[in-house]
């Protein structure tokens, strides 16, 4: 079982050397705060998550074989 | 000429009526590519030497680019542009909607009106018919109802400006209304039609743009569409639009709160973009040709009245929210409705309102001079000031020249919390611990503007050692470490250059900003609608020629106008944050010079921040560099 990480331009324009996509493991029941952590994404530059395509609290549990997006820092109108 | 555009600009006289159609000059087009980089050119080649910004000789210009109109993602961007009455130097500032397009349908590129109507009066546009007519009892009658009453006079098919109370009494933060929630809210632009008794510009367009190659966009426009609408951020952001940040710029320690006194407020989950979906939104409600409509149209209830309105967004939920201590979603969006109806800028609204009410606070403001109590968290202390300030009664003769010169006339200490830069009330981001950002303010061409360049993420990096430290103190600590100001400027000079290329070209930024709409889109759509290849690089370098001619706009028209204007307020540089993430963080003025030494010396400037001669030329400015010694005010120390 795998885990599919998306990270948003607005990471990765941040945070250098991030990939556009992750593709991870399943081993353990995390966070989306943790995986992102473990993928070396700083969870306060993570405007929000999404999991399966709808939008998901950082401290909310990823399933296995979920499609995760993070979202970087973004301005307002 | 290059397709993709009219080809021509409106120019009305309105003291003599008199009406002119001109060709777009190619150079123009070529040098400056359209809508802000036509308003810089237009300011610095017409502005009379000197004049008074809300006097018959200002220019009132709205441009559109040559991506307006066309059929791709959200490009209804239209600008506008004058010398600001907030700042005294150069101002611009922008809407979606559909009213740029329209104007190109029209014929016009561009709309240039100087002089003053004898009388109120609106402005109406239809193809090659202009005409100026009597506003009739248009006049005093608030924004979003002079519009609904256009649209039953005139019908669905005339796009929409119009101006409130405030714009007739000329306040300095008055703004433009359309479509019925879209504002053109900075640097008091509706002032400057107030100024000339224009209440309202209808124009209804029923041509077409050329097209370099019609299929090709046809085919690329649809691809664009599919693209943004597939990208991670679509389900995700769309629905709470720019509201969707209040939790994680709360979460950072940058939320206003209490006139800038603090950054960090635990009642922002009551003002979110969640809980205006809970509690307000009806519908969305994009601009022309938007596949991401973040326009969040819902009905507010309060104990002052029942009211539907677009809104609040990001920046009207933090200063007329959490900067004015508002805790309750449907009392932000009332006040948003007011300021709407008024034609006040919800941004500087919410700034001026706050310092009114820390004034009162601090006894520098009595009952009397306001005309009653006024205290944070209270709507309707924040609703009598916005009514004060639109008529210009009571307190609202101080309030209406906007926070610095309240402040100045006040005086009593009142100047340190006033929040503001060049005389532009600052917007939705606390900056006490995110240096770059500061600078980005410091430095915005229209004064203390968040459009300009956004670089928060970047102090968030940076804040640290390394991003591990960040990655670990996530969670486990609630403070963030101070940022280091050294290193700062390159950053935000190209979000500088970045973020208002989009004002160029006509489009909407949300799209490649938010939800990372690739730059080589649009340079394949520019290149298909005008004919022209243009890298991404190549639009940037027009971009900065852009940002140097602002400068020397502001410059030029601005007496003693340098260095001086960029400091931030004395608040932001001496009082630390009392609590939140940034806790006892702020920025010294020793430390706001090191920022803006290292960004004079990339932008080619003096140590008084006025662009270098050879730097002017070097950007294609040779006409500015000529003339740039006889009246800026040059320091080399």
């Amino acid at each position: 079982m795998t885990l599919t990480i998306h990270v948003a331009q607005s990471l990765r324009g941040v945070v250098n050397d991030l990939p556009k996509t992750i593709i991870v493991g399943y081993t353990e029941r995390k966070t989306l705060r943790q995986l992102a952590v473990d993928v070396g994404i700083p969870p306060i530059l993570i405007v929000f998550g999404m999991i399966n395509g709808v939008k998901r609290d950082l401290n909310d549990i990823v399933g296995a074989d979920a499609e995760v997006h993070f979202l970087g820092t973004m301005s307002g109108g | 000429m290059l397709k993709g555009y009219a080809g021509r600009i409106l120019r009305v006289d309105l003291t003599n009526e008199k009406i002119e159609k001109q060709p777009l000059p190619a150079k123009m087009a070529q040098h400056f590519i359209g809508g802000r980089g036509f308003v810089a050119k237009t300011l610095f080649d017409e502005l009379p030497p000197n004049i008074d910004p809300l006097g018959p000789d200002n220019v009132f210009i709205a441009a559109s680019g040559p991506l307006s109109g066309q059929f791709m993602p959200a490009s209804g961007k239209t600008h506008f542009g004058c010398k600001s009455p907030a700042t005294g130097g150069y101002g611009d500032s922008n809407l979606g909607g559909h009213f740029g397009p329209a104007l190109k349908y029209a014929g016009y590129d561009m709309m240039v009106l100087t002089g003053r109507a004898a009388s109120p009066s609106v402005l109406v546009i239809e193809d090659e018919k202009i005409t100026i007519r009597p506003a009739g009892n248009l006049w005093g009658m608030g924004s979003l109802s002079s519009e609904t009453r256009l649209k039953e006079e005139m019908g669905e098919d005339f796009q929409i400006l119009t101006i409130g109370p405030a714009g007739e009494n000329r306040v300095a933060f008055a703004c433009i209304t359309h479509d019925f929630g879209r504002q053109a809210g900075r640097v008091g632009i509706g002032a400057v039609l107030g100024s000339k008794n224009i209440k309202a510009i209808a124009v209804k367009g029923t041509g077409s743009i050329p097209v370099n190659d019609p299929r090709a966009l046809l085919e690329e426009g649809k691809r664009a569409y599919r693209n943004v609408r597939a990208k991670p951020g679509f389900t995700g952001w769309t629905p709470e639009g720019t509201a969707g940040i209040t939790d994680w710029v709360t979460r950072v320690g940058a939320l206003p709160t209490r006139n800038f006194q603090t950054s960090y407020w635990d009642q922002h989950a009551k003002i979110n973009g969640a809980a205006i979906l809970r509690e307000l939104k009806i519908t969305d409600k994009g601009c022309y040709c938007c596949p991401t409509p973040c326009g969040k149209y819902g009905k507010a209830k309060t104990g002052l009245g029942e009211v539907y309105v677009e809104g609040p967004e990001f920046e009207t939920i933090s200063l007329l929210g959490s900067n004015c201590l508002i805790d309750d979603i449907s009392e932000v969006a009332y006040a948003n409705y007011v300021c709407d109806e008024l034609g006040l800028d919800t941004i500087s609204a919410g700034v001026v309102c706050s310092w009114a009410i820390e004034c009162f606070e601090k006894g520098l403001l009595s009952r009397e001079a306001i005309g009653k109590d006024v205290q944070f968290g209270d709507l309707e202390s924040v609703v009598h000031l916005l009514e004060c300030i639109a008529r210009r009664e009571g307190i609202g003769e101080l309030l209406a020249g906007g926070v610095k010169t309240a402040a100045q006339k006040l005086g009593q200490g009142s100047e340190a919390f006033a929040i503001h830069v060049k005389g532009l009330e600052w917007s939705g981001y606390e900056c006490r611990n995110a240096p770059g950002m500061m600078l980005a303010y410091m430095t915005s061409d229209v004064g203390a503007h968040h459009a300009r360049a956004w670089v928060l993420g970047h102090d968030l990096a940076g804040s640290s050692a390394s991003v591990h430290d960040l990655i670990v103190s996530e969670g486990t600590s609630e403070h963030l470490p101070k940022s280091e100001v050294t290193g700062r400027a390159a950053k935000v000079i190209e979000s500088q250059h970045l973020r208002p290329l989009f004002d160029l070209l006509g489009i909407c930024r949300l799209q490649f900003m938010e939800l990372g709409f690739e730059v080589e889109n649009y340079e394949r759509l520019y290149e298909v609608v005008t004919g022209k290849r243009m890298t991404w690089e190549q639009m940037l370098s027009v971009s900065e020629r852009v940002w140097q001619l602002t400068r020397s706009v502001s410059a030029r028209e601005i007496p003693g106008f340098g260095r001086s204007w960029d400091y931030p307020p004395e608040r932001l540089m001496n009082d630390p944050v009392p609590d939140g993430p940034n806790q006892g963080h702020c920025i010294s003025r020793r430390e706001v010079d090191i920022l803006l030494d290292e960004y004079y010396t990339l932008r080619g400037w003096d140590a008084n921040g006025i662009p270098k001669a050879e730097t002017l030329i070097t950007m294609g400015l040779a006409d500015v560099a000529e003339t740039i010694s006889q009246w800026a005010c040059h320091e080399t120390t």
